[in-house]
This record gives C-alpha cells, structure tokens and sequence, in this order.
C-alpha cells in the first residue's frame, strides 16, 4: 500500500468493517468513562489506534470484539493515570435471587415497577456498577455477546466473566429497584 | 432439578449458555414450574427495557466525521514518510553510514575536548594580566593589608587548598598585601609587591599542565620559565613541586630585574 489511492480504498474498508460499530463503542465508553467528553475521546483514540494497526487485524475474526478489546486497553491506560477503580466489598455480598424482588414489585399493581422505571434509572444504576462488573454486563445484555467473547475482550477466564456478570446483574436490579422506590417515596 | 438449584442456572439459561445436559434438566422443571415461569418472564422483560433503553444512545455525528479526518490525515502523513524511506536494500548501508559518522563525531568530540584542555592552559595567562591590571588600578582591592609575610602566609592557610609560602626573600620589595584569587576554579594566592614605582603581582596557585603554547620557554639556572605578554602585561610563570607561579609588571625591564634579583 502506498498511493493516496490506495489508502483511500482501505480507508472505505475499515469504515464498512470497523466504523459501523461506532455506536456500540461510544455507548460503552460512555458508560464505562461516564463523561460525554470522555467517551469521545476515548472512541476517537480507539478508533485511530485500531486503524493504525488494521494491517494487523485478522479479516475473518470478530471486528467489533478486536474494538472493543482496544477500547478496554486504552480505557485502563487512562484509568491507570486517574484514580484506581474502587472495588467495595459490600458488592460481593449481594442476595444472589434480585430478580424475585422485582416480581414481587411488579404483580403488586399499586408498585407496577416496569412502568416507574425510567432511562434516568437505568443509565443511573448502569453507572454505578463497580468498573468490571459494568463491562460484562454492558457487553452481555446490550451487546448480546456470549461467555466466549465477553472472556476474550477482558481478559477474564470464563469462570470470572460467569461470576462478574451473574454479580453485576444482580446489583443492577437491587439498584433499580431501590431507585424505582426512592422515586415514588418522593412522588408520594 | 429443584426449584433452589433451577433459580440459580436462570441467568445462565436465559444467556443460552447453560449445557446441554443441564439446560434439558432446567426445561423440564420450568414447565412444571410456575414460579420459575414467572422469574423467566420478568427476566426477559427486564432484559429488553434495559437494552431498549440502553440502546438509544447513539454517537455524536461529529465524533465520525473527526475519526475520518483523522484517519485521512495518518494516511497522508504515511505516503510522505513512505515517500522519503530508505529502500530496505540501502538500509545497512545507511546503518554503517549513520555508525561511522558517529563514530567520527565521538573522535573529534575527544579531539576537541582535548585541544580546549590544552588551550585553556594557556589562557591562564590573559587571566594573570587582567589580576594584574584589576590590582594596580584598585588601590582597596588588597583582603588583607600587611607587610609581614608571616602574617600573610597564616592568613591564607585554609583558604587555599595547598601550603602556601613565599619561594624567595628580597628586602627591596615592600608587600603592600594578598587577596584570595580564583585561577581554574581553585583557590590562588594574589601578593602585591612594590619595586621602586612598579607595582607588581606575585601568584601562587594549582597548575597540573606545563603545556604553555603561545609562551616563550626560557632556562635560567637550569629551570624552566615560560615568559608572555598579554594586554600590555608581561609575565613570567614557573612550576614547582606541582604549583604554579607568576610575576606580573607592566614594564619588562624592571620584571626582568626583579626576576633576576629574586629567582
Ligand atoms: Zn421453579
């Protein structure tokens, strides 16, 4: 490759394999960074960094896992310059059935818990997952991505990826939950 | 499979990555389960609000057209380096090239270095002069004012880092006194004399070089002296025991004649 004609051809190639995933990159970073700014700059690095190494991305592989696994990479260089992701403990110990709360909260017609939760809620107990626990969940349930992939864009073994998101998700409900209460206590 | 053990596989069952085995054993309970049924669909209902909603965000428009630009631009940048690179055939050629002209800066570094060393000897010279001149145009210039020599050399022990003396003795000469001096960053003795209406300038100092280039070598008595003139200053510098000495005047005659009365 040398011509501008060239790159110019490889520049259509990487748009059509790489930048149609552009959403799914900047939604993570948003989540993960939980700064606009920050997200774009983070796409924008993540994009440039994986455009300047596309001789080297396999064409058969998964593009948008080879993304997001350099997302991941320079979104823990950045963090590494900040503060250290904090890692509670009183996550650990979480009741591991949630999603039976919800039921309770929703065949009780006064609560009607789906109809209170809102996309504030959401984006809100998204954000406050602890750092690991968010990517696997945001990966899994927004990204539909199996155990397999989750596993190979952390870096985590299958067994942790299984615990981090079974974890994760189950923090999520109790905090939408507890949102959803909070809401309507005020309401009322 | 239990109810207990049932809820604990539903995430994993949901995901589709429960095994064969165990996502039939898991089916089979959840059919005659109603609890189970209900966990399942809430699950699911759950699951696409969160997704529904997560899913909205979508990228600023500008964010990709700052990604294209940008990538536009390493493209260019890359032609032009692709441009001026060195054919890999050429490359060792190059290498040799770029080792040898490095090598070559290394020697004439040395060479350099060695030649400042030897010149800055010789700049010892214009700085006795300018000592000189400083002193016979200053008259409070003196750190210590006194014609007793004893007193002069006490006062200087510790100031400099060598044991000072006076190498000669002449009752013609009146020391006026001494001031601390500075020659190659080392502490050096300044005397001033006076010989009739000349004053003169006696150094004691360090000197580890008898390189002297642009002095003349003279012998007397079989002792080397280098004699220079320097900004109308003639001066007359000899080494002894690793020391250095100078006398400074500004009329040659007389230096010359206080040299021979005292050396
Ligand atoms: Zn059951």
């Amino acid at each position: 490759m040398s011509g501008l004609k060239d790159k110019k051809k490889q520049r259509k190639e990487f748009e059509e394999i790489a930048l149609v995933h552009i959403d799914s990159l900047y939604r993570t970073a948003l989540y993960m960074t939980k700064d606009e700014q920050e997200a774009e700059d983070l796409t924008q690095e993540t994009y440039l960094k994986a455009y300047r190494f596309f001789a080297n991305f396999e064409p058969r592989t998964n593009c948008k896992a080879w993304l997001f696994k350099i997302l991941q990479n320079n979104h823990l260089n950045r963090c590494r310059n900040k503060s250290k992701v904090s890692f509670l403990e009183e996550f650990n110990e979480i009741n591991p059935y949630c999603f039976q709360l919800i039921q309770e909260e929703e065949s009780n017609p006064e609560k009607n818990f789906f109809k209170n939760l809102s996309s504030k809620h959401i984006r809100r107990a998204i954000e406050d997952l602890p750092e690991e626990w968010r990517l696997t969940v945001i990966l899994a349930d927004i990204e539909d991505y199996s155990y397999k992939e989750i596993a190979e864009v952390t870096k985590f073994p299958i067994g942790t990826v299984m615990s981090k998101l079974h974890r994760g998700r189950n923090l999520l409900r109790k905090k939408l939950l507890k949102y959803v209460k909070e809401e309507k206590l005020i309401k009322e | 499979m239990d109810h207990l053990e049932a809820t604990k596989h539903i995430y994993t069952f949901l995901d589709d990555e429960l095994s064969q085995k165990k996502g039939l054993a898991l089916k089979k309970h959840i059919d005659s389960c109603s609890d189970c049924q209900q966990r399942i669909a809430t699950e699911n209902k759950l699951r696409s609000v969160l997704k529904e909603n997560l899913l909205k965000q979508k990228t600023p428009f500008y964010v990709k057209e700052e990604i294209k630009n940008e990538m536009e631009k390493i493209d260019r940048e890359s032609v032009i380096r692709e441009k001026y690179r060195i054919p890999s055939q050429l490359r060792p050629i190059f290498v040799s090239m770029l080792g040898g002209l490095i090598f070559l800066g290394v020697i004439s570094g040395i060479f350099f270095y060695k030649w400042q060393e030897a010149t800055r000897e010789s700049t010892i010279f214009p700085r006795l002069a300018a000592k000189h001149i400083v002193f016979a145009s200053q008259e409070n210039l003196v750190d210590i004012s006194s014609s007793d020599m004893e007193e002069l050399v006490t006062w200087f022990k510790g100031k400099v880092d060598f044991p000072f003396s006076v190498p000669f003795y002449s009752e013609e000469l009146d020391l006026l006194g001494g001031r601390l001096s500075e020659l190659h960053q080392k502490g050096a003795v300044h005397l001033f004399y006076q010989w009739g209406d000349c004053q003169f300038s006696f150094f004691t100092f360090e000197c580890a070089t008898k390189n002297f280039p642009g002095a003349h070598r003279k012998e007397y008595n079989g002792k080397e002296y280098y004699i220079a003139k320097y900004n109308d200053q003639f001066i007359i510098l000899w080494m002894s025991n690793g020391l250095g000495y100078a006398l400074v005047c500004d009329d040659e005659e007389e230096l010359f004649e206080i040299a021979s009365q005292i050396l």
